[in-house]
């Protein structure tokens, strides 16, 4: 693999070239994802954690270059801010979850003996505020009819082939309907955008 | 042109303008149909933002996926860079052992001055002929000691041609001989003398499983290398 430097990793993830997005990612997971597995693993985590973080991490760097709130400095490592990105990120994963094992215990406390939903003890309200968190809350199906129509560009017949919706009519009718629905949502958690 | 009127239809008339698939007449009439409609303009701006939200998705979603393979491709390296090393660690341990079977002498139980040879009998009134079989002993040993190994082999089969030979004794001298037939190079003897040690049900002389093995490696070694 051809050495990329900090200046080449920051170019290629801003390029539109998805070859080069891809190789500058690449360079940047082998030079951080080492130091990110020694984050948590040395903190209370285990290799699967690790391995999230550092999907997220990255993520993450990549949103806040392209938003322009990370601005590439000469006299800044990459590998520095990615560090300190990455340590944040874990405590709050660590604290979020002290913060739900405290939850759940004063939830049974109070509503000891009540007929109350499980599942519906939790409504995380910062996941929510995410693009992921809000596409997340259509059905695997709706979510599979969008991504196949709006980022895989197939007609709507083969959607429906492959998708097992009767017709090419009903493909269209629950494809307007998810919009409509993902619009909803769209307004209810995350306000404008 | 007519602009339609079913919200299905709508709503795909929207995508079309925001995928930059309409012709330039029908983009002119979008456009003016947006400043003449505020309904239509609010579900434009809605569209405009769930598109958005899509590709954003979409994007951190293949990312993601790459963020994966390159997680399992580095899980197979350092896989096989572990069996590598294990490999080659077990090679060094195989080529050590191999190394320290084929080329140090074998032990045997006491091998100077093995008084238990001579056990049981009174040296101050042994006959002479049997004193002389002792010596004789005792000077294969020191032969093969001294890499004499011809010597050793005259010594050792002169011990056991004399037929009043304790079982103890007698394969004793078996077992060196076996060691000075390898070492001055009469491979089949050496192999034909210990193949009887195989089906030997009540030795006396122990020699340890490591020392026959020793002695058996050696010997198919040096039948190989011949």
């Amino acid at each position: 693999m051809n050495s990329f430097s900090d200046s080449d990793i920051v170019q290629g993830m801003l390029s539109e070239d998805e070859r080069l997005t891809s190789e500058s990612l690449k360079h940047l997971y082998k030079s951080c994802s080492q130091m990110i597995m020694q984050i948590v693993c040395s903190n209370g985590g285990n290799v699967q954690d690790a391995e999230d973080l550092v999907q997220e991490v990255l993520l993450m760097f990549r949103t806040q270059l392209l938003s322009g709130k990370f601005i590439y400095k000469e006299d800044v490592r990459l590998s520095t801010y990615i560090y300190r990105m990455a340590m944040n990120q874990w405590i709050t994963i660590l604290s979020r979850r002290s913060a739900d094992v405290k939850r759940v215990a004063e939830y049974h406390v109070r509503n000891e003996g009540m007929d109350r939903d499980p599942s519906r003890i939790f409504e995380d309200v910062e996941e929510t505020n995410t693009f992921l968190a809000v596409f997340s809350k259509l059905s695997p199906l709706e979510q599979d009819l969008l991504r196949h129509y709006y980022d895989k560009k197939m007609p709507l017949e083969q959607i429906a082939n492959l998708l097992g919706i009767k017709s090419v009519d009903a493909a269209k009718m629950l494809k307007h309907r998810t919009m409509l629905k993902l619009r909803r949502l769209i307004k209810r958690y995350l306000g404008t955008i | 042109m007519k602009r339609p009127l079913n919200p299905e239809e709508i709503t795909e008339w929207i995508d079309r303008y925001i995928s930059g698939e309409m012709e330039s007449q029908e983009c002119t009439h979008f456009e003016a149909a947006l400043l003449e409609d505020y309904d239509l303009a609010a579900q434009m701006e809605e569209q405009v933002h769930a598109r958005n939200l899509l590709q954003q998705v979409f994007q951190e979603e293949k990312l993601r996926a790459q963020i994966r393979v390159f997680q399992k491709q580095e899980k197979r390296e350092v896989f096989f860079r572990a069996v590598l090393k294990y490999t080659a660690a077990a090679c060094l341990v195989v080529m050590t052992s191999l190394s320290f079977l084929l080329t140090s002498m074998p032990v045997f139980p006491d091998s100077e001055n093995d008084f238990t040879v001579i056990r049981g009998e009174d040296e101050s009134i042994m006959r002479p002929d049997r004193k002389v079989v002792f010596d004789r002993f005792f000077a294969g040993q020191a032969h093969i000691a001294e890499g004499q190994y011809a010597a050793a082999v005259r010594d050792f089969e002169q011990v056991l041609e004399e037929k009043d030979l304790r079982s103890y004794f007698r394969e004793a001298a078996e077992w060196h001989l076996i060691v000075a037939y390898l070492k001055s190079g009469s491979l089949s003897k050496a192999n034909d003398l210990y193949k009887q040690f195989n089906t030997c049900v009540e030795c006396e002389y122990e020699v340890s499983r490591l020392n026959r093995w020793k002695i058996w490696l050696q010997i198919q070694y040096s039948r190989a290398l011949s």
